[in-house]
């Protein structure tokens, strides 16, 4: 099930207790997502180099899944492009360095870059549904990607990018990676309880239905969509710093497929969804120092297993599990 | 003085087929209008040029003398216009409660109407205490009667009905027309329905349009309507 906003919830029952427990319930969610991110920065630079690798590349899929969230988890629609926007985020960035941008400024021109083509990809694809809809988006991946390796006088082919480092000190990036996760995570937590977030939930239920109780769907499709493509782009900029290169693979056209993945896994519509689904998709192939090509393999066999077993995602069983530890367990 | 509804040659053809060809109709505020006619004879399309679902090839539709023929399902909705469909639609996995509250929020309040407090809305269809229950948990009659709720939570002043009684038992039937004329009566809304139910009809419509082939064939009261001659030899195939 996917995560349900305020409106959701309404019940007949009025009582004082209960609206003040729906008062307190956004603020202990986000004081929440506050903890786990302090948690998740102390890890990052407590732990040794190889540990705290293997997190950074966890927290940065988890903001680019989290933007794929939007508008896959909330609104049902099976974008398989968010590696595109992450690849434009990253060469984004590094390019509007080169040419003598701050990183302060590079980070959202290219967030605004990837916004842009957001737009376009969404205005040609927002007619399409289910399927078809993904093939579009994947096609649009592999555009992208061919691009990044064929326009050579921009990023050089293959070869890839160098990237000027943005941050005084890995200590600098460290905070950066953690904080840009954390602020996605409640970015998320704040969409989906939002007026966007409803409209994208009733269109995950009935898209044509949703249009004829008022909601403008297409514009609602669209703006999830540049939404999704900017917080993607954001991840590839910390992607590109943290490497301090970068190469057209990182960015193929499955890596948007991989990322759809472990969202489909960790929990599609949850704020959690996407570090979970990270971490089993990113880290375990990461962990056991797998060569990417038996790691992508470990990835669809968990993707498998996962959709069969639970089709929530790990977010259902959490769900369940602490269903049966108590009822007054959060809902 | 122009009327409450004015459609004028609305035509909409899909491929070769003229599903509706050069309809041309008028209500009144308050109205409660039927339509019937054999399966395929443009009743469904009809609705769905009225409520935005598709956009006339041809010819105008008039809201209170406020063209909307151009309109997007949604903005058609922010006009006033409000349908059901023939098979039940609702958020299924939703509470009842959440599906009036979505409906509520798409139009805002300020652009006037009646009021959609849904205990209100939920007691006059005759679904009261059943806020909190998941859609697709409601039996078949509670679904039809809710996707009623959800339109009027929207605070139309046309309410298009598709087949609104499919489905119902006799009983059933009889407290939905009740539901209906309490709409008109207690919330002014302006009522089009389409039914296969003549007898249903008969007793509801204070004026009935019947259809054949994209086309309006007769028009009249309820008791005219069952002594035309073409609209017996629509139904009959003579």
């Amino acid at each position: 099930m996917t995560e349900r906003p305020a409106i959701l919830r309404s019940t007949p029952d009025g009582s004082a207790a209960g609206r003040l427990l729906r008062r307190l319930t956004p603020a202990r969610d986000y004081i929440g997502i506050a903890l786990l991110g302090a948690g998740l920065w102390i890890l990052l630079i407590e732990t040794n180099a190889f540990y705290s690798s293997v997190l950074t590349g966890i927290l940065i899929w988890t903001i680019a899944t989290s933007g794929l969230n939007i508008i896959a988890g909330l609104g049902g629609y099976p974008s398989l492009v968010q590696g595109a926007f992450y690849g434009v985020g990253a060469y984004g960035s590094a390019i509007a360095m080169q040419w003598g941008q701050p990183f302060w400024a590079a980070v959202p021109e290219a967030m605004v870059a990837a916004g842009f083509l957001g737009l376009v990809i969404g205005l040609v694809f927002s007619r399409t549904r289910g399927q078809y809809f993904a093939i579009g988006t994947l096609f649009s991946g592999l555009v992208v990607a061919l691009v990044l390796n064929n326009w050579r006088s921009l990023t050089h082919g293959a070869l890839g990018l160098s990237v000027d480092f943005g941050f005084a000190n890995l200590d600098q990036l460290n905070i950066a990676i953690a904080a840009a996760a954390t602020l996605t995570l409640a970015l998320f937590r704040f969409v989906s309880r939002s007026r966007l977030g409803w409209r994208l939930l009733t269109i995950l239920e009935d898209e044509d239905l949703a249009e004829h109780i008022g909601v403008p769907t297409t514009r609602t499709k669209l703006t999830a969509f540049v939404l999704s493509a900017a917080i993607g782009a954001m991840a590839g900029t910390l992607i590109g710093q943290y490497n301090g290169t970068i190469s057209p693979d990182l960015f193929d056209y499955y890596v948007g497929f991989v990322m759809f993945v472990a969202l489909s896994v960790g929990g599609a519509g949850r704020v959690l969804g996407p570090l979970l689904g990270s971490a089993f998709i990113v880290g375990v192939p990461n962990l056991l120092n797998l060569p990417s090509g038996i790691g992508l393999l470990l990835a669809g066999l968990i993707f498998v297993v996962v959709i069969i077993v639970l089709p929530g995602g790990f977010m259902s069983a959490i769900d369940a599990l602490v269903h049966k530890l108590g009822p007054k367990a959060r809902s | 003085m122009s009327a409450f509804l004015e459609v004028a040659s609305a035509s909409k053809a899909f491929g070769g087929i003229h599903a509706v060809e050069d309809m041309d109709f008028a209500m009144a505020e308050g109205e409660i209008c039927g339509v019937i006619g054999p399966n395929g004879s443009g009743k469904t399309t009809l609705l769905g040029l009225l409520s935005g679902t598709y956009r006339p090839d041809r010819g105008t539709i008039r809201l209170k003398g406020r063209r909307i023929d151009r309109l997007s399902a949604h903005r058609t909705v922010q006009q006033g216009v409000a349908r059901t469909f023939q098979t039940s639609r609702l958020l299924f996995r939703w509470p009842l409660a959440a599906n009036l509250a979505a409906a509520a929020a798409a139009r805002p309040i300020a652009q006037g109407g009646p009021t959609a407090e849904p205990g209100e809305l939920l007691a006059l269809v005759g679904l009261a205490g059943r806020g909190g229950a998941i859609c697709s948990s409601l039996s078949n009659a509670e679904q039809r009667l809710a996707m009623v709720a959800v339109a009027l939570a929207t605070r139309p002043h046309l309410m298009l009905l598709d087949e609104p009684a499919v489905g119902m038992s006799p009983s059933e039937a009889t407290a939905l027309a009740g539901v209906i004329r309490r709409i008109r009566d207690e919330r002014g809304a302006t009522i089009i329905i389409v039914e296969h139910n003549m007898h249903f009809m008969m007793g509801l419509a204070e004026r009935i349009m019947a259809m054949n082939a994209g086309r309006k064939l007769a028009e009249g009261t309820p008791a005219e309507i069952r002594r035309d001659p073409g609209v017996i030899a629509a139904y009959l195939g003579a």
